[in-house]
């Protein structure tokens, strides 16, 4: 019986160092699947943005929080998702639409979203009235 | 930070040579290292060397175009060489060219004045 269903949750602390663990574990995930280099490399760094983002804005740089991490396969295509209890995010059109300037933070650059939206399709950004982030993207499968 | 980075200087050219993955946490370590030898050097012209990096997201972007306001402060310019892969798919998706010259290698840099 083929159960295409499957998946995992991860917690961690909002340390920058661990932005590397989230894009390991989503590698070390999939590894099974044995996915071609270029689409894992999109999906990390798909990962790797929202992290950040999580860290740097939703908890501004407080390395003591929580990140929580799902991940899981769904048929045809794989899920993520990654929420926080930071600060919240307001999205705009200019936060969606990246677009490089000589006035860019220094730390990020505006680009995240612009580079998931770019590597994924079905991105949801959910913000609570407490504040807190909850981003969840899509990616279909390689073959 | 060997692993990660290699700074050479050559006349007042700062060549940063980049190796592997560099996301935000490796870019908060290797900037200050870049800010500091161009300053101690007297550099004016930065130039990024891409070619043995194999992984960057919008937080090296970010380093990037830090080092190159504190370049133009300095009536420096900063150049991209060498990336490839999933470095230059980020680089076009960011449409950098439009503030940061990008070539293949250092060679073919041509200054702008």
């Amino acid at each position: 019986m083929n159960n295409n269903k499957n998946e995992m949750k991860l917690c961690f602390t909002s340390k920058s160092s661990n932005e590397m663990l989230a894009r390991n574990a989503i590698a070390s995930f999939l590894a099974y699947l044995d996915p071609p280099v270029v689409w894992l490399n999109e999906l990390k760094t798909a990962v790797s943005e929202i992290v950040t983002n999580s860290i740097i804005h939703g908890y501004e740089e407080d390395d003591e929080k929580e990140i929580r991490m799902k991940s899981g396969i769904l048929g045809n295509k794989v899920f993520v998702e990654i929420e926080d209890d930071g600060k919240g995010v307001k999205m705009t059109d200019e936060i969606l639409n990246g677009e490089i300037k000589i006035t860019s933070d220094d730390k990020t650059a505006g680009m995240g979203f612009k580079i998931v939206e770019a590597f994924t399709s079905n991105l949801k950004v959910e913000t609570s009235e407490n504040g807190g982030t909850k981003v969840y993207f899509e990616k279909e499968f390689f073959n | 930070m060997e692993k990660y980075i290699k700074i050479e200087t050559k006349n007042s050219d700062l060549i940063i040579k980049l190796k592997g993955e560099l996301d935000e946490y490796i870019c908060s370590i290797i900037k200050a290292q870049i800010d500091y030898e161009y300053k101690s050097n007297l550099s004016k012209d930065i130039i990024f060397d891409f070619k043995e990096v194999t992984f960057i997201d919008s937080s090296t972007l970010g380093m990037v175009i830090g080092r190159y306001k504190k370049a133009l402060e300095n009536g420096g310019r900063v150049y991209i060489v060498g990336a490839k892969n999933q470095v230059e798919k980020i680089f076009e998706i960011s449409n950098i060219s439009s503030i940061i010259s990008r070539f293949n290698n250092i060679n073919e840099i041509t200054r702008c004045s």
